[in-house]
C-alpha cells in the first residue's frame, strides 16, 4: 500500500458507503462542482478535496480493484464503495500515523487553485531573478504559462526591474518561512527549484527521503505551500513581497458562472427565472445555488428552505444515519425536494471544525 | 555575400547554411509550393523561420504533437525572437483570446491542428494575410505516415479558406507514397520538392538479437557499461521505462530519469530541462521523447523494443548525433517485441463490436432524453480516449452522420457499421505491415543502413565506413569520445536549504 491506496481506502471510509466511488474520485482529483464539495464537508473530508489533481481514472480504478482483491473494500450494486472490518483493521494500524500532513488542506488551497497560482508564479520568480542575478538572460521557463510570464513581467516593471531588492524580498521573506517547517521538507522545497545551478528535481528524484514514494513526496511539498499561504493570510504585514504571488479575489472558490447566478438572484429573479434568462438547465442554476450557499455567507436561504425545515432534514437524516439524497428522499416524499435536501445538507457544514 | 548569407550571419548566428537549406529557402520565398525532406537534425527549424522573415504576412506552422510544439516555441522566444507565438488545446481562453489580439503580419503563430477548427481563430486569421502556411512533421499527414491523427485531414480545406497561401510541407521522413500522399493533402499545386538523403553519417547501427528478456536485461546491462552518454533509451510502454530507469540506477548510475506522456506537465518540463542542460545523462522514454527534440551532444540511443515504424526508428535514432560527431544506435531485438506494437494497433481502432454497441446507446439515449443529448456524453459514457474518439467523429462527418454538428440518428445502421469496420481493418492491416517490414528490415543480414535507405526509395551510392552491424561493426570499434565534462557548478547536497537559496539569489557574495 502506497500513500494513494490509504487515501482512497481512507475517504470511502469516510463516505461511509453513501456515495458511489466516482464520488470518490472526483472528491480525490477536486471536480469543480458544487455536489464534490458539498461531499467533502458533508463527510469531514475537506483537507483531501483536490489532494491527488492528476489522478487518471484508470489508475483509480486500477487503485479500486486492488482493494477489493485484498478484501479492504467491496464494491455493492450502483457502484457504490464499503469498507470492510479488514480494511478498518488496516486504517486504524494507521492512527497516529497520518496520511496527509497536518498543514495540508485541499479544499483550502487545492480546489480553487491557489495553491498552483503561488507555486507556478514563485518558481517561474525565482528562475528569472537567480538567471538575471546571474548576468544571464536567455532561459526556457519552468512556467510555459504565458499568463505567469505576463503577471511576472508586471512584478518586474513595479520593482523598476531591479533585481537586487527583488532578490532581497524574496530572500528574507522565503526564509523566514522556511524556518517554520523541517529542515527536511524546507530541503524539499528548496530543491524543487530551478536556477542556473540546476534544473528543479521531480518528485520521483526527491523521494528518497519520503519512503520512496513520490505521491507522499509531492504532498509534503504542497503542504509546506498550504503552510506559507497560511501565514502570508494571518501576517500579510509581514510577508508584502510574498503578498504579490498570492491569488487576489477571496471567495475564488465561487465559479464565475455561479457569480453570474448570484447576480440574478440578487436582483430577485426565480430559479425557473435566471434558467431561462442565462438558457441553463434548471439544475444547473440550482448547482450555482449550492455553490453560494457553501462559500457566500451573504447567501440567502430563506426563499428556498426554512431554518425549521432545515432543522427537520437534518435530525432526520441523523436519525436515518443516512446522507444519501435518494434515501432522503424516499423518506420525505414528497414534502422536499432533491434541491431542497441538498440545500439543507450545506448547513453541516457549519458543524465541520476539523 | 548575397543576401541570404547575410541574413543567416547577422539574424541567425550561424556561419553558412547546412546542405539543402539555402535552396529550399530560395524556393520558398519565390511563394511556390514545397515539399523538403531534409535528414533529421538537417536544420528544418531555420528553413520555415528564415524564409517567415522574408516573406510579408503572418506565417502559419502547424505542428504535431503539443510538447513538441510548446518546446520549440520556448527555444525560438528564449533565443530572443519574440514574434514567435502559439495557441493550442493547453490555453484558457483569455489566453487565446490575448494571443489572438496581439498577432500581426510579422507573427510566427505555431498551431497545433484541432485549433484550425475554432471559429474565432478562423475568424481572426481570416483577417490578416498569410505569408506562408507551413507543415512541420508533415509525414505525420499522411494515411501511411506515423503519428497520423484525422484533425490532419482538414488542413487542405483550411488552407483554402485562408486564401490558399503558399504551403511549405517539411519532414525527415517520407517515403515517395508519403510525400505523394502530402501533396495530395495539402492540396499543393505543381509543388518544387526537395529531396535530400535521408542517411545519417555520423550514426552506426547495431541489431542484436536476443531469444528472451533474461537476455534482454543482461545484455542491456552489459552495454551500459560500454556506451556513450549522453543516452536515450525508448521502451513500448511507460511501466518499462519506469523499470529500466530504476535498474540503471541499480547499476550505479544515478543520473537518470524516464519520461513518459502521462507524467504530469511540470515534472515532464523539469526532466526534459535536466537532459537538455546535462545534468542527467540518461532518460527511459516512450515514443513521447521523440520527433523534434533537438540535443547536440546526444551519444547513444537504445531501442529496448522494437518501435512500430521504419518511420519511427529512424525519427528515434535521428535525436543522436545531431552536433555532426559520431554516434551509436542499438536495437535489442527479441521476437516477442511485436506483442505489444500489435497489440496497439488493435487497440487503436474501434471494433465491430464496440462501434455496435456505440451507436445503438446513442440511438437510445437521443430518445430518452431528446435534444439535450450530447456526442460528449457518449465519449465519457464508454471511456473512448481521445483519438479514437476524434477518429469516429471524422469518419461519422465523413459519412454524412453529422451534419452541422447535428447527428442523424436514422443513420446509425448496420451498413454504417460495416462500412466503418472495414475502413479501420484496412489501416489496421497497413499499420500491422508497416511494423513487420521494420522487424524484416532489422531480422535480415543485410546493411542496416542500406535498408533504411532503399526504404525511403533512395540508392546507397556511398559507403560509410564503419556503418552497422551487419557491415561488421561493433562496439569495440566504436571511437571514445572524451568531452571535457561540461562544469555545471552543483550545489554541494551538504548544504542547507538556506546557502542553496542565498546562492541561487545571491552569487557575487559568500566568497568573502
Ligand atoms: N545553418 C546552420 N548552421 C549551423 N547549425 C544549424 C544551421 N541550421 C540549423 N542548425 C542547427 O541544427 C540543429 C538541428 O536543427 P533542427 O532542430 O531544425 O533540425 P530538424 O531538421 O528540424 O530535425 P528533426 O527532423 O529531428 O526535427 C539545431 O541545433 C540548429 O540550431
Ligand atoms: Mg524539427
Ligand atoms: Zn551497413
Amino acid at each position: 500500500m502506497n500513500t494513494l491506496h490509504w487515501i482512497v481506502l481512507f475517504i470511502i471510509d469516510k463516505l461511509n458507503g453513501q456515495r458511489t466511488t466516482s464520488g470518490v474520485y472526483h472528491l480525490i482529483k477536486g471536480k469543480r462542482s458544487a455536489q464534490t464539495i458539498q461531499d467533502a464537508y458533508i463527510f469531514h473530508c475537506a483537507p483531501y478535496v483536490s489532494s491527488i489533481k492528476d489522478l487518471k481514472k484508470e489508475e483509480f480504478y486500477q487503485i479500486i480493484n486492488e482493494l477489493v482483491e485484498k478484501n479492504f473494500i467491496l464494491v455493492k450494486t450502483q457502484d457504490v464503495g464499503v469498507i470492510t472490518n479488514t480494511g478498518k483493521q488496516k486504517l486504524v494500524n494507521l492512527q497516529g500515523l497520518p496520511i496527509l500532513p497536518k498543514e495540508f488542506n485541499g479544499s483550502k488551497h487545492e480546489w480553487n487553485g491557489s495553491a498552483q497560482f503561488f507555486w507556478e508564479r514563485y518558481s517561474l520568480a525565482i528562475q528569472t531573478l537567480s538567471y538575471l542575478q546571474h548576468g544571464k538572460n536567455n532561459f526556457i521557463p519552468v512556467c510555459y504559462h504565458l499568463e505567469v510570464q505576463r503577471w511576472l513581467k508586471l512584478l518586474f516593471q513595479q520593482y523598476l526591474m531591479d533585481t537586487k531588492i527583488m532578490s532581497d524580498n524574496i530572500y528574507v521573506e522565503t526564509t523566514e518561512l522556511l524556518r517554520k517547517v523541517s529542515n527536511q521538507h524546507a530541503n524539499l522545497f528548496v530543491n524543487r527549484l530551478t536556477s542556473p545551478y540546476g534544473t528543479g528535481k521531480t518528485y520521483d528524484q526527491l523521494c528518497k527521503d519520503f519512503n520512496d514514494d513520490p505521491i507522499k513526496t509531492k504532498l509534503i511539498f504542497q503542504s509546506v505551500i498550504h503552510q506559507f499561504l497560511d501565514t502570508i493570510e494571518k501576517k500579510p504585514k509581514k510577508y508584502p513581497f510574498l503578498m504579490n504571488f498570492v491569488i487576489k479575489t477571496k471567495g475564488d472558490s465561487i465559479t464565475n458562472s455561479a457569480k453570474e447566478t448570484n447576480y440574478y438572484l440578487r436582483l430577485g429573479k426565480t430559479i425557473n427565472e435566471i434558467s431561462n434568462i442565462r438558457k441553463l438547465r434548471v439544475s444547473t442554476i440550482e448547482d450555482h445555488l449550492i455553490e453560494l450557499a457553501l462559500f457566500d455567507a451573504e447567501f440567502n436561504y430563506t426563499p428556498f428552505i426554512s431554518d425549521e425545515e432545515i432543522k427537520n432534514i437534518l435530525i432526520t437524516a441523523k436519525d436515518l444515519k443516512t446522507k444519501r439524497l435518494r434515501v432522503l428522499k424516499d423518506h420525505f416524499n414528497p414534502t422536499y425536494t432533491y434541491f431542497q435536501l441538498r440545500l439543507a445538507l450545506t448547513k453541516e457544514k457549519g458543524a465541520d471544525s476539523e | 555575400m548575397n543576401n541570404l548569407d547575410q541574413i543567416l550571419h547577422k539574424q541567425f548566428g550561424y556561419k553558412d547554411f547546412l546542405p539543402g537549406q539555402k535552396e529550399i529557402i530560395t524556393s520558398v520565398i519565390q511563394k511556390k509550393d514545397v515539399v523538403a525532406i531534409l535528414p533529421t537534425g538537417g536544420g528544418k527549424t531555420l528553413c520555415y523561420h528564415l524564409s517567415a522573415k522574408l516573406l510579408k504576412g503572418l506565417t502559419i506552422v502547424i505542428t504535431p504533437l503539443l510538447s513538441l510544439m510548446e518546446d520549440q516555441v520556448h527555444q525560438l522566444r528564449a533565443k530572443g525572437d519574440k514574434t514567435v507565438m502559439q495557441i493550442n488545446g493547453l490555453l484558457t481562453f483569455q489566453e487565446k483570446k490575448r494571443v489572438l489580439s496581439n498577432i500581426n503580419e510579422d507573427t510566427i503563430l505555431f498551431l497545433s491542428p484541432e485549433m484550425l477548427s475554432n471559429e474565432n481563430i478562423m475568424n481572426k486569421l481570416c483577417k490578416l494575410r498569410i505569408g506562408l502556411f507551413v507543415v512541420d512533421e508533415a509525414h505525420c499527414i499522411s494515411q501511411w505516415g506515423h503519428e497520423f491523427r484525422t484533425d490532419y485531414l482538414r488542413l487542405h480545406s483550411i488552407r483554402s479558406a485562408l486564401g490558399n497561401p503558399p504551403c511549405f510541407a517539411l519532414t525527415a521522413t517520407a517515403t515517395k507514397a508519403v510525400e505523394e500522399d502530402i501533396i495530395k493533402q495539402l492540396g499543393m499545386e505543381s509543388p518544387i520538392i526537395h529531396r535530400n538523403s535521408v542517411n545519417r553519417k555520423q550514426i552506426k547501427f547495431i541489431v542484436e538479437k536476443v531469444d528472451n528478456n533474461t537476455e534482454k536485461k543482461a545484455l542491456f546491462k552489459n552495454y551500459l557499461s560500454k556506451i556513450q552518454k549522453p543516452a536515450i533509451i525508448y521502451t513500448a510502454t511507460r511501466k518499462e521505462a519506469i523499470m529500466l530507469s530504476n535498474e540503471i540506477k541499480k547499476e550505479g548510475y544515478e543520473d537518470v530519469a524516464f519520461y513518459h506522456g502521462g507524467m504530469v506537465k511540470e515534472d515532464r518540463l523539469l526532466v526534459q530541462h535536466q537532459f537538455i542542460n546535462n545534468e542527467i545523462n540518461y532518460i527511459c522514454s516512450t515514443n513521447a521523447f521523440g520527433m523534434g527534440i533537438n540535443k547536440p551532444n546526444v551519444r547513444t540511443v537504445i531501442h529496448y523494443h522494437l518501435p512500430s515504424s521504419v518511420e519511427q526508428y529512424v525519427q528515434e535514432v535521428g535525436r543522436a548525433g545531431r552536433d555532426g560527431n559520431e554516434s551509436i544506435a542499438i536495437l535489442l531485438y527479441n521476437k516477442e517485441d511485436r506483442i505489444i506494437p500489435l497489440s496497439f494497433i488493435d487497440r487503436e481502432f474501434p471494433s465491430k463490436i464496440e462501434l455496435k454497441t456505440w451507436f445503438d446507446a446513442m440511438k437510445n439515449s437521443r430518445r430518452s432524453e431528446g435534444i439535450g443529448f450530447k456526442l460528449e456524453t457518449m465519449k465519457e459514457l464508454f471511456q473512448i480516449d481521445d483519438n479514437r474518439w476524434k477518429m469516429l467523429l471524422y469518419y461519422l462527418e465523413k459519412s454524412g452522420v453529422i451534419q452541422e454538428k447535428e447527428l442523424q440518428i436514422e443513420l446509425l445502421n448496420n451498413k454504417l457499421v460495416l462500412m466503418l469496420n472495414e475502413r479501420f481493418s484496412t489501416r489496421k492491416k497497413t499499420k500491422q505491415k508497416r511494423l513487420i517490414q521494420l522487424e524484416q528490415m532489422m531480422n535480415s543480414d543485410t546493411c542496416i543502413r542500406g535498408s533504411i535507405l532503399h526504404y525511403f526509395d533512395e540508392l546507397t551510392e556511398e559507403q560509410v565506413a564503419p556503418c552497422c552491424s551487419s557491415c561488421g561493426f561493433t562496439m569495440n570499434q566504436a571511437k571514445v569520445q572524451l568531452f571535457p565534462k561540461e562544469k555545471n557548478e552543483v550545489v554541494d547536497v551538504s548544504n542547507t536549504w538556506e546557502s542553496k537559496l542565498r546562492k541561487m539569489l545571491f552569487p557575487y557574495e559568500g566568497r568573502l
